[in-house]
């Protein structure tokens, strides 16, 4: 009776996006599985409103792509949806993309305000009878600790894990929150406040050592034996962040730690403050690329991206959306050198068949020099809008 | 763990059947290490916190009740006391004291305190103030020779820690549920037909009711001055009826888990909101509270019999702890205090105007009511600004310059709920539900529990919201 009457309802109301994974996965489509990097635009200055799944399809038009996504989805939510995957014909291929960035391993992300929703939400990925998942909902049977509890886990984090990586490092606190509590209190320089702001957000996100006991890995991981159980050929694309015009914001705005008055910006020798922080995100990319090689899985490298390093930089980052925290919320330039990336790959390695697709996609694409204002932002999360450097 | 939690329901039912397995000697023990467990699930740390004050508290009064003299008696009275209040004031007041102050700061980078200060800041261990009360009670009861001690420390344990009543209430005395916990007893049909009606009504309230009304207060609470004063209104409204049923809801699964086991927890609520003035309320309105208040501060320091100004300082004095008590916030020492300027205002004032017939009974419940409605504002409000702007927002009329107001949307079944509980509880149901259910016919009967069955399975809030008295 459930299932004829409220089931519909509350699947559309609780679940954003069930129904549309029952036809991506049932329809012979392709799928392309990512976050907000893949939904999120710039109203003022995208001209060109696709998305990377909508610029893969271009340069496919042969095959049809599915793409689910939404903000704020991680590798945790995609393995449940993964385990509704059809098993595959041995005859038969059909590709999964799924993009990966690094923060998602973070404490800020595992740990993140918007967890109990998504894990409620996750309920619905599953073909349990309706009834049950209604009563797992109202009864919340699901991980569903508040904020504060997830707040005090974040901060748990940041307090006792170590982040001395490597020998002789220079590093000057040895976890995440002695790092935040330093740079709010100015450290060694004269730090200004909106600086002192984005380096702890930066911290915030990225000063974490990668392990293989992180939960997000164990879920990639776990993403990897799922897809080769059920015949699907799985490719895991890496994210580039925000990185380097952030490290030129905070030299250019504190001349005392400026290493060399000769740089321009786009000058890659930036880096965030200090080097520490560089250093520990390109070991967690090194540390993720071997475990990648480890399992065995295919993968489209995006980290050092040209268009979201050294032009995004020379852009004065606004290749990006977001120029004060770390985000992967790009334009349409690097969201079409990523499918573009992507499509290479695809089309392995074939230089003259992928520059024909390139041409054509070019050709096609028409822009819009007019603010977008049906655009929502995607920034749903209070923690990425509010961050401060202080606990409080 | 929470009773609307299904790790509750499969909890119950199991212990429910390895104790009446057991033999009698050894049933208390089983219910004392499931209640830990119960405890526990959630955060193991609240665990020994729990028994760290349930041990003080335990030998503070053995050696209370041995001792002889005026001093020694204090001595260990006032230790037991400052023992429990310290370990309050550590895990629920320090951030709110003394947050941050460089003191909260040095300890907070010393592994040693770090913890603690994590917790008392994001998670306050569950039901902290409900059994420390019930334990500082059980103290003072051996001091005024009310009660004589319990000589076993691990049965002294499950007083404190009886699982239905540890993390909400009711705050029950050592006499009363002591004696229940350790007589004999065999299960019989008419506990366990009550006791599971008493559970399903209370999950009813609970999560049909209280969790859907959530979800409207929690909208308009989100950004208050986006809203039309109408909305602030209907937000201010259902609030008020969310905290009485999410509290009186919890009350009910209490004693209807207790009575599974043939314990009888008392009444916490008896139709507040038919009350005709302030002081009538809140000897309805979470009726182990306000008695214990009564018991172990107002009559103390004088109570009724010491003259007015020693009256108007017991009734202040009590409303600012009752206040504090709700939690650690400025909010609620306001929401406190307000409650008890309206007590002093009805019953020195307010009290013989409007009485006698119908239409003045009517005006002096809508009057309490609209008391109790609008100090919550300060319950609800996350700091003091919020409250006045609230309050702004009530009574002031928003002028034409100001952006486009949003309204409230509420959902037709939020209202049916509603409206429910408000007929159900103030009408029809007399007494206890279960003693009014109990003697309607088969059908009505069924129709009934089906009604309150389908509206917690399938139109049960979202969203999880916890207790709200949950966190005190």
């Amino acid at each position: 009776m459930y299932r004829h009457t409220r089931w519909e309802q509350d699947v559309r109301e609780f679940s954003r996006v069930r129904n549309r994974i029952d036809s991506a996965f049932n329809s012979g489509a392709d799928i392309y599985l990512g976050e907000s990097s893949n939904t999120s635009f710039n109203p003022w200055t995208d001209t060109l409103n696709e998305s990377i799944s909508d610029f893969l399809q271009y340069y496919f038009p042969e095959r049809k792509i599915e793409a689910v996504t939404h903000e704020g989805y991680h590798p945790g939510l995609f393995r449940q949806m993964l385990e509704l995957l059809p098993t595959l014909p041995k005859d038969s291929v059909r590709t999964i993309w799924l993009g990966v960035n690094l923060r998602t391993c973070g404490p800020s992300a595992i740990f993140s305000g918007n967890e109990a929703s998504n894990q409620r939400e996750a309920l619905y990925y599953s073909n349990r009878p309706p009834l049950l998942t209604r009563i797992f909902m109202g009864l919340h049977f699901y991980d569903n600790r508040n904020e504060k509890e997830r707040e005090r886990l974040k901060f748990q984090w940041w307090r006792t894990r170590e982040l001395n990586i490597r020998e002789g490092s220079k590093a000057p606190y040895n976890t995440a929150l002695n790092w935040i509590d330093a740079v709010a209190q100015n450290y060694d320089t004269g730090l200004q406040e909106d600086i002192k702001g984005m380096m702890g957000a930066y911290i915030k996100e990225f000063g974490f050592v990668l392990d293989e006991d992180n939960p997000r890995l164990q879920d990639l991981k776990e993403i990897v034996g799922i897809c080769k159980s059920k015949g699907w050929r799985l490719v895991y694309h890496i994210l580039p962040p925000n990185r380097y015009h952030a490290a030129w914001l905070f030299t250019q705005k504190n001349p005392a730690v400026r290493v060399n008055d000769t740089l321009k910006e786009g000058d890659l020798r930036y880096e965030l403050p200090p080097s520490e922080l560089g250093f520990l995100i390109d070991y967690n990319y090194s540390f993720l690329r071997r475990e990648f090689f480890e399992w065995g899985v295919e993968v489209v490298d995006n980290y050092n991206l040209k268009e979201a390093v050294v032009e995004n930089a020379a852009k004065k980052g606004s290749y990006f959306t977001d120029q004060w925290y770390p985000t992967e919320h790009y334009n349409s330039v690097i969201r079409l050198a990523i499918a573009e990336k992507l499509a290479f790959q695809e089309l392995e390695g074939n230089s003259s068949e992928w520059v024909l697709r390139k041409e054509r996609v070019r050709s096609q694409l028409r822009q819009n020099n007019y603010p977008n204002w049906d655009i929502v932002m995607p920034l749903s999360d209070p923690e990425r809008r509010g961050y401060r450097v202080r606990r409080d | 763990m929470l009773f609307n939690s299904l790790e509750f329901w499969i909890f119950l039912p199991v212990v429910w059947l390895v104790y009446f397995a057991l033999p009698h000697t050894v049933r208390w023990v089983f219910l004392l290490v499931s209640s830990y467990f119960f405890y526990g699930f959630w955060q193991m740390e609240f665990a020994a916190l729990m028994l760290f004050t349930t041990v003080v508290d335990w030998y503070c009064a053995k050696r209370l009740y041995a001792a002889q003299g005026f001093f020694w008696r204090q001595f260990w009275m006032w230790l037991a006391i400052s023992s429990d209040l310290a370990v309050l004031f550590a895990f629920k007041y320090f951030d709110f004291a003394l947050g941050k102050s460089p003191l909260a700061q040095t300890l907070y980078h010393m592994p040693a305190f770090a913890w603690m200060i994590e917790l008392g800041k994001y998670v306050i261990p569950a039901g902290i103030s409900f059994y420390t009360f019930q334990s500082i009670s059980y103290v003072v009861d051996i001091y005024r020779g009310d009660e004589k001690p319990e000589p076993n420390v691990v049965k002294f344990m499950l007083f404190v820690s009886f699982f239905p009543q540890l993390v909400a209430g009711p705050i029950e005395r050592f006499g009363k549920l002591h004696k229940q916990l350790f007589a004999a007893y065999q299960p019989r049909l008419e506990d366990l037909k009550n006791g599971g009606r008493l559970l399903l009504y209370g999950l009813f309230l609970k999560v049909a009711v209280a969790d859907n009304l959530a979800g409207v207060v929690d909208s308009y609470y989100a950004d208050p001055g986006a809203f039309a004063r109408s909305s602030a209104w209907v937000a201010t409204f259902m609030f008020t009826f969310q905290v009485y049923y999410d509290f009186f809801g919890y009350s009910l699964l209490a004693q209807g888990a207790a009575l599974l086991f043939g314990i009888h927890l008392m009444d916490n609520f008896n139709k507040p909101f038919l009350a005709q003035s302030v002081p009538e309320f809140w000897h309805r309105w979470h009726i182990s509270l306000s008695t214990w208040f009564r018991d172990y501060i107002y009559i103390p320091i004088g109570g009724n019999k010491g003259g007015t100004g020693i009256l108007i300082f017991g009734v202040l004095l009590v409303f600012f702890t009752s206040g504090l008590w709700h939690g650690a916030n400025a909010t609620m020492i306001y929401f406190g205090l307000a409650q008890g300027v309206l007590y002093l205002f009805d019953r020195f004032i307010f009290r013989k105007t409007f009485s006698g017939n119908s239409v003045g009974v009517a005006f002096r419940r809508l009057k309490t009511a609209f008391f109790f409605m609008s100090t919550l504002v300060f319950f609800r409000s996350g700091n003091v600004g919020q409250s006045f702007d609230i309050f702004n927002h009530l009574w002031v009329p928003r002028t034409y310059c100001e952006t486009p107001a949003l309204h409230l949307s509420v959902n037709p079944q939020v209202w049916l709920f509603l409206v429910v509980g408000i007929v159900l509880d103030h009408w029809i149901v007399k007494e206890r539900v279960d003693r009014w259910i109990s003697p309607l016919k088969l059908g009505y009967r069924w129709f009934w529990y089906l009604f309150f069955l389908t509206a917690v399975l399938l139109f049960g809030g979202a969203v999880n919201h916890p207790f709200v008295y949950f966190q005190f």
